[in-house]
């Protein structure tokens, strides 16, 4: 096996060796941050955020019927028992037996039980 | 959870064991189902002069008893008007949520008007034992047994 050893000596390398450091330029970002605001005024607080602020210190909850939630079971509620209401009904009407079947109209008459008096 | 939420919630949950326990409550309670008699009426042989003397008839009365109780008018029998469905006048159905026992249907023929006890001239009784069949067909015959109200008054 034949191993080739290189060493950093070629003549470009030699030259950079004996070139002086360039003075400093100014300092220029590359990017500007351009969202952040230059005006002083935008910062300050205004009176809206102050009553917002005040009002969230103050640990006042809405009442309850401005809240999403009472509406949403509320309504809930009233579904449910119209349809239990509902439901109760027809199970009620079919464990009695539900509708007596029609009369046959050659018969005389039909009577008894789910009959017409 | 709020506990407007919480307490909402509690009671959703109250009203539906609620409903839960009423619905087994029907359904322990059982399911009823109708049972129909589809019970033929005819005059017997025996009525002399045929529709002549049973003709006369104003009023049946049927009177169902034992496993279930009802009572069914017949105008004129169930004869119509030139009485061509003598003797056997047709059809009547009872039905009833009845599936065991004894069901006796007794018919009691009337003529006069009004019809009254004194008017009884014809009758006939049938016992049928209910079953859980949906349909039973029987039948109830007519027997001259009474002399009615005179000249049918």
């Amino acid at each position: 096996m034949l191993v080739f050893v290189t060493t950093p000596s070629s003549p470009a390398r030699a030259a950079d060796d004996t070139e002086m450091p360039k003075a400093k330029t100014d300092y220029k970002p590359q990017v500007e941050d351009q969202d952040r605001p230059k005006d002083k005024s935008l910062l300050e607080k205004t009176p809206a955020d102050a009553a917002v602020a005040s009002k969230a210190q103050s640990g006042e909850e809405p009442a309850f019927y401005q809240r999403w939630q009472f509406w949403a079971i509320t309504g809930g509620i009233v579904v449910g028992a119209v349809a239990a209401i509902w439901g109760g009904a027809v199970l009620y009407h079919t464990i009695r037996g539900g509708d007596v079947r029609p009369c046959n109209t050659a018969f005389l008459t039909c009577a008894g039980q789910g009959e017409p008096r | 959870m709020t506990r407007l939420g919480r307490l909402l919630g509690r009671r959703l949950g109250v009203a539906s064991l609620a409903l839960a326990l009423a619905g087994l409550a029907l359904g322990a309670a059982g399911c009823d189902s109708y049972h129909y008699y589809d019970m033929d009426l005819m005059f017997s042989s025996a009525w002399v002069g045929g529709i002549n003397s049973a003709g006369a008839a104003t009023l049946c009365k049927v009177e169902i008893s034992g496993a279930d109780s009802h009572e069914i008018d017949l105008n004129n029998c169930g004869l119509n008007n030139n009485n061509s469905n003598y003797p056997d006048v047709g059809t009547f159905e009872f039905a009833t949520f009845a599936d065991s026992g004894t069901l006796t249907f007794a018919v009691n023929a009337y003529n006069g008007s009004p019809p009254g006890a004194a008017c009884l001239f014809g009758g006939g009784t049938t016992s049928i034992k209910a079953s859980s069949q949906i349909t039973t067909m029987g039948m109830i015959t007519i027997e001259p047994n009474g002399t009615g109200c005179p000249n049918g008054q």
